[in-house]
């Protein structure tokens, strides 16, 4: 391997997060009742973990994961990270969006900078930028600002961002949703070698079943009786296989199918 | 689709298709520079607009030197007095009679360390209230109201109960300039405030910044661009309020020499001060223009809004 991220001297050892019981609900558009969005959500990711949230568009994956980040507060029930309840934003989570989130005026690096743990030295922060834009291939655009890059590169530079923070709990939100099926193949590559080098809990929300497939230890079905009923948990898969995964493995045909029924897709 | 490379030697320039310089620094990968592929420079204006600096400097110019011909045709022609209309000439002549005796400068002088002053103290609280009403749900609640209510007073009907409060002084004439720059500061930042875009601060927040250093690197840029129109307003509202304050009661100042010299006939010296606040609103301006690059530097082009 040409590149292999190095395991920041800082590096800390991935960390667990269990949902207990987590509903959340949000004030209807006229105020006069809740509506739930989540309810009684409980299962666990193992440190180290690749875990994706599957689910419909709109049943509350980014609400889930929200919860983790403490950029929203949980209506009943908790999160815990190892055994510290969240309540509120955790040094130890870096989150990605499901949009690249860049500031507009800052340069590609000096945006990936911005991830960087509280305190860091100015030459350690330096290198660590340096090789992270080495690894998603940014070098180049180094200098460029959000507005002059590809959706594609912007989304890379949120990724490296996210990681400077060296998470012990990854938290991605459908990261790689907005780009090209070539791209997006690329990316969920990228992210499995970086897990290879620094083996982080992943908690990944997606709603694509063969993204799901080809990354997680464990899939996460959430559903809904109907599209306003509270989701929750309805299955935990786990596709039991070596990564890296050929996309066409027979076994994964068969759980996509079986996924897909879950989610209201008949085939 | 593609299979993935099952031995552990991938390279990254198979993961992410970038050139990562080395011998494969020229395989750029059709897919991500197809479509969405980094925007082109933004184009000037096609045409036959002028481009190079003293061209434009120059055609600017234009106008106010045919302004300056018809005003000395007119006053050269009987169409006007000499009282009502002095020639260019005479004005230049009340400029240097001022200049020799000193007193031009005592004048020109008082009057910028007023608007100076004044827009100073004005826009920095400005800035500062209008950043706490702009951000903080309650101090919106709590002041906006107060706030846009002493807006909606004409500002020159302070001038009674600041002659009472602080007297006849320098500090009147600085308090009346400031609160005439205060509130389009105010304005501009409170409002601009509540727009940014929600996302990219929450985003920032998931890195744990917060509190000042998130008002300097999010808010702050972010607004930028309104807070330096903002300060153009509050300028050019500090130069009137000074004139204002200087009307109305001063011993000094250019709007003492636009009262003295109507009481004295001195018409020449009128159009002389009114050609001086010109020029003095125009280069201050230019000083802005100057900060505005420098913010641009420091924080990179303006976002696009
Ligand atoms: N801040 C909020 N206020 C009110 N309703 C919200 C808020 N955030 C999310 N919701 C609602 O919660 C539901 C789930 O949203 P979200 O978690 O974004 O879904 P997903 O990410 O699965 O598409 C949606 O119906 C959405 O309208
Ligand atoms: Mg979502």
């Amino acid at each position: 391997m040409r590149h292999v991220l190095t395991r920041p001297d800082t590096a800390l050892d991935a960390a667990a997060v269990s949902f207990e019981n987590l509903g959340k609900s949000f004030p209807s558009r006229d105020g006069r009742y809740e509506q739930p969005v989540l309810t009684d959500v409980s299962f666990r990711v193992e440190p180290g973990e690749i875990v994706t949230v599957l689910g419909p568009s709109g049943c509350g994956k980014s609400t889930l994961l929200r919860a983790v980040g403490g950029l929203s507060a949980p209506t009943s029930g908790a999160v815990r990270i190892d055994d510290d309840v969240v309540s509120g934003i955790d040094p130890r989570c870096a989150v990605g969006f499901q949009e690249p989130r860049l500031l507009p005026w800052r340069t590609i690096t000096k945006n990936v900078e911005l991830g960087l743990p509280a305190r860091t030295p100015s030459g350690t922060g330096r290198r660590r930028v340096a090789e992270l834009l080495d690894l998603v291939g940014l070098t180049h655009h180094a200098g460029h600002r959000p507005g002059e890059v590809s959706g594609g590169m912007a989304q890379r530079a949120s990724l490296a961002r996210a990681l400077a923070r060296n998470p012990r709990v990854l938290l991605l939100d459908e990261p790689f949703g907005a780009l090209d099926a070539l791209t997006r193949i690329r990316m969920q590559d990228l992210l499995l070698q970086v897990h290879r080098a620094d083996p982080t809990t992943v908690l990944m929300v997606t709603h694509d079943v063969e993204e799901a497939l080809v990354l997680s230890d464990r899939v996460v079905v959430l559903t809904r009786e109907t599209p306003t009923s509270p989701a929750t948990v309805a299955e935990v898969l786990a596709p039991d296989l070596a990564r890296p995964r050929s996309r066409d493995d027979t076994r994964l045909t068969a759980m996509r199918t079986h996924l897909l029924r879950l989610l209201g897709v008949e085939r | 689709m593609s299979t993935h490379s099952t031995s552990g030697s991938t390279t990254l320039d198979e993961v992410t298709g970038e050139p990562l310089g080395g011998a494969n620094a020229s395989t750029v990968p059709a897919a991500e520079h197809e479509g969405s592929g980094p925007l082109p420079p933004r184009r000037r204006r096609a045409g036959s607009v002028p481009r190079t600096r003293l061209t434009v400097a120059l055609l600017g110019l234009v106008l106010p030197v045919l302004l300056l011909l018809v005003w000395h045709l007119l006053s050269t022609n009987g169409f006007y007095s000499p009282v009502q209309l002095p020639q260019p000439s005479a004005v230049l002549g009340a400029g240097w009679e001022l200049l020799r005796s000193g007193d031009l400068w005592v004048h020109v002088g008082i009057s910028t360390q007023r608007v100076v002053v004044g827009f100073m103290l004005g826009s920095a609280l400005g800035l500062a209230v209008g950043a706490l009403v702009g951000l903080s749900p309650w101090a919106r609640i709590l002041a906006g109201p107060t706030v846009g209510a002493l807006r909606a007073v004409p500002s020159l009907a302070w001038v009674p109960l600041l002659l009472l409060w602080i007297g006849i002084g320098e500090n009147s004439k600085v308090t009346l300039v400031a609160i005439g720059a205060f509130f389009p500061v105010y304005t501009t930042v409170s409002a601009a405030l509540q727009h940014v875009d929600g996302q990219i601060v929450e985003a920032a927040r998931s890195f744990g910044i917060r509190g000042v250093r998130l008002f300097t690197t999010v808010q702050l840029p972010a607004v930028l661009p309104a807070v330096i129109s903002g300060l153009r307003l509050a300028l050019a509202q500090a130069w009137l309020f000074l004139v204002a304050a200087e009307l109305l009661g001063s011993s000094m100042g250019l709007g003492f020499l636009l009262t003295d010299s109507q009481n004295n006939g001195r018409t020449d010296r009128l159009l002389l001060a009114i050609v001086l606040l010109a020029v003095l609103g125009k280069l201050t301006d230019a000083l802005i223009g100057v900060f505005e690059r420098w913010t641009q530097h420091r924080w990179g082009s303006a976002p696009a809004t």
